[in-house]
C-alpha cells in the first residue's frame, strides 16, 4: 500500500512539472509583451516627465502665485479673525438683547392678553355708550324742545317784566307823590290844630271869666247851658290835642337802642293805678332787645294796654299777655286780652284816626289811639293788625323790622 | 301865704290872653304889679332903658309876629349881664312842643317852660318854686 501511495504521489508531481514548463512558457511570452509594453510605456514615461518638466515650471510658478495668495489669505484670514472676534462680541451683545427682547416679548403677550380683556371691555361699554347716546340723542331733542318752550317763555316772561318794571316805576311815581301829599297833610294837621288850639282857649278862658264874674247874677237853668258848652270845650281840646300829636309822631326822631323788657316795665309802672284799681292780671314772655323809637312805642304798649283793661264788661277781671317772637326778618309782638272782642269788620275801621265804634258814654277816649299805633309802627316799617273772637278777647299784633339810622 | 310883691311882664301879642293872664296873675295876689308888652320889641326897649319897675318874672309867648321869642331870647342874651339877672324868664306858649321845650333849655336864663292858659294855681306854684318867703 505505501508504494501504491508513493507512485500516485509521484504521478502527480510529474505532472506539477509538466504544467509549470507550459506555465513558465506562456510566462516568457507574457514577458517578451510585457517588456515591449515596457518599452512603450518607459516612452510614454518619458514624454510625460518632459511634460511634467513643463508643468513643474508651471507649478513652480503657481506655487509662488500661490505663497502669494497665502500671504494675502493670511492677512485677510487675520482681518477675518478680527471681524470674527468683533462678531462674536456683538453676537454676544445680540444674545443679550434677545434676551431683553424675548422677555419685552413675553411681556407684550402679556399686556396683548390684557388688552384683549381690556379690548372687550371697551367693545361692551361701546355698546353701552353707543344705548346711552342714543338715549341722549333722544333726551336731546327733548332737551332742544323744551329749551324752546322756556326760551318762548323767556320772552313772554321779558315782556311781562318790561310792563312790570314800568308799571313799579308809575307805583314808585305814585308813592313819591303819596309821601309828599301825606307830609303836606301832616303839615296842615299841625298847622290847623296848633292854630285852633289859640281861639279854642280864648273862649274857655272867656268862659272862665264869665262863670266867675256873672254866674251869681244868672238863673238856674244857666249852669246846666254852660256845662254843656264847657264839655264841648273840653272835647274839642282833647280832639285837637290828639290830631296834633297825631301830627307829630314823624316829627324829629331818633332811634334808640331799647331793652322792650324794660320798656314794658316802665309803661306798666305808668299804669299801675289803672291795673291795680282794675284788677288786671298782665304775664309778659321773653322780650328782644332792639333799635326803636322809645317814647312812641312806649305809647304804643300803652295804648294797647289800656285798651285792653278798657274794653271789657263790667266788672271782668282783664288778663292781658304780651309776647315777641321772631318772624321772618322781623319782630312780632302780640298783646292779648280776654275783652269784648271786634267784629271782623272792624278789624281795619278801629286804625283809623277819629275812628270809634262805642260811644264816649260807653267807652271813653279820644278815637285816635289805635291811629297813633299804627303810624308809630309804620315808622318802624312794620304792620300792625288785629285778630279776635266776639265775647273772647282780641289780640293785637305787631311787627317790627331792624332799624338803624 | 306868700305875698311878696312881684312885678311881672307879659310879652304877647295875643290882647285876650294877656287880659286872662293878668287877671289870673292878679288873681294870685291883687298888689302884683302886671307890665304888657304886645310885642318882643317893645319889651326889650323897656328892660334895656332900665325904666323902673324892674321886672322880677317874664312870661314869654313863642309865637309872634316879626320877633318871635327865641328871635326876643337872641337879643336879650346880648343885653348887660346886670339887666339880665333882675328877672325870672319863663316860656308861655300854646305849644307842649318837645322840640320846642328843648329849644328853651337851650338858654341858662331860661328857667321853665309852661303852656297857656297860665291859672292862680300855676302862678302860685311858680311863686313858691322862685320866689320862696
Amino acid at each position: 500500500m505505501e508504494k501504491k501511495g508513493k507512485s500516485v504521489e509521484l504521478i502527480s508531481a510529474n505532472k506539477e512539472l509538466d504544467f509549470h514548463k507550459r506555465e513558465k512558457g506562456k510566462r516568457a511570452a507574457e514577458l517578451v509583451l510585457a517588456n515591449i509594453e515596457l518599452q512603450y510605456q518607459n516612452e510614454e514615461k518619458e514624454k510625460r516627465a518632459a511634460e511634467l518638466s513643463l508643468a513643474n515650471i508651471e507649478l513652480v510658478y503657481q506655487n509662488k502665485e500661490k505663497e502669494k495668495r497665502a500671504s494675502e489669505l493670511v492677512t485677510a484670514n487675520l482681518e477675518l479673525a478680527y471681524q470674527n472676534t468683533e462678531k462674536e462680541k456683538r453676537a454676544a451683545e445680540l444674545s443679550l438683547a434677545n434676551i431683553e427682547l424675548v422677555f419685552q416679548n413675553e411681556e407684550k403677550e402679556k399686556r396683548a392678553a390684557e388688552l384683549v380683556i381690556a379690548n372687550r371691555e371697551l367693545l361692551f361699554q361701546n355698546k353701552e355708550k353707543e344705548n346711552r347716546a342714543a338715549e341722549l340723542a333722544t333726551a336731546n331733542l327733548e332737551l332742544a324742545y323744551q329749551n324752546g318752550e322756556k326760551e318762548k317763555r323767556a320772552a313772554e316772561l321779558a315782556t311781562a317784566n318790561l310792563e312790570l318794571i314800568y308799571q313799579n316805576q308809575e307805583k314808585e311815581k305814585r308813592a313819591a307823590e303819596l309821601v309828599i301829599a301825606n307830609k303836606d297833610l301832616e303839615q296842615f294837621a299841625y298847622i290847623a290844630s296848633h292854630d285852633l288850639q289859640e281861639p279854642l282857649r280864648t273862649i274857655s278862658n272867656y268862659m272862665r271869666v264869665f262863670e266867675e264874674d256873672y254866674l251869681a247874677l244868672l238863673d238856674d237853668k244857666a249852669p246846666r247851658y254852660l256845662l254843656s258848652v264847657n264839655k264841648a270845650i273840653g272835647r274839642m281840646s282833647v280832639l285837637i290835642k290828639a290830631l296834633l300829636d297825631f301830627s307829630r309822631l314823624d316829627r324829629n326822631k331818633t332811634l334808640v337802642y331799647t331793652d322792650c323788657t324794660d320798656l314794658i316795665s316802665n309803661v306798666l309802672e305808668d299804669l299801675s293805678m289803672l291795673i291795680h284799681d282794675s284788677h288786671t292780671t298782665i304775664t309778659v314772655g321773653p322780650m328782644p332787645q332792639m333799635n326803636l323809637y322809645e317814647p312812641e312805642m312806649r305809647q304804643v304798649f300803652q295804648n294797647l294796654i289800656s285798651n285792653a283793661i278798657k274794653f271789657q264788661e263790667k266788672d271782668a277781671r282783664p288778663e292781658i299777655h304780651i309776647s315777641a317772637e321772631e318772624w321772618q326778618d322781623k319782630w312780632k309782638f302780640a298783646v292779648r286780652d280776654n275783652g269784648i272782642g271786634i267784629a271782623p269788620a272792624h278789624y281795619g275801621r278801629i286804625f283809623e284816626v277819629f275812628r270809634r265804634l262805642h260811644s264816649a258814654e260807653e267807652y271813653a277816649g279820644n278815637g285816635i289811639g289805635l291811629a297813633n299805633c299804627k303810624k308809630i309802627i309804620q315808622l318802624h316799617k312794620g304792620e300792625i293788625w288785629v285778630e279776635s273772637i266776639r265775647g273772647q278777647g282780641s289780640t293785637f299784633f305787631f311787627t317790627i323790622s331792624t332799624l338803624s339810622e | 301865704m306868700n305875698t311878696r310883691k312881684l312885678c311881672i311882664m307879659l310879652i304877647d301879642d295875643d290882647e285876650d290872653d294877656n287880659f286872662y293872664h293878668e287877671r289870673e296873675i292878679l288873681r294870685n295876689n291883687a298888689d302884683n304889679t302886671v307890665l304888657i308888652k304886645d310885642s318882643g320889641r317893645k319889651a326889650l326897649d323897656y328892660i334895656s332903658s332900665d325904666e323902673k319897675p324892674h321886672s322880677d318874672l317874664i312870661f314869654l309867648d313863642v309865637n309872634m309876629p316879626k320877633m318871635n321869642g327865641w328871635e326876643f331870647l337872641q337879643e336879650y342874651n346880648l343885653l348887660d349881664k346886670d339887666v339880665q339877672s333882675h328877672a325870672i324868664i319863663i316860656m308861655l306858649s300854646t305849644s307842649d312842643y318837645s322840640a320846642d321845650i328843648a329849644k328853651s333849655k337851650t338858654w341858662d336864663f331860661v328857667s321853665d317852660f309852661i303852656t297857656k292858659p297860665l291859672t292862680h294855681q300855676k302862678m302860685k306854684e311858680i311863686r313858691e318854686k322862685y320866689f320862696p318867703e
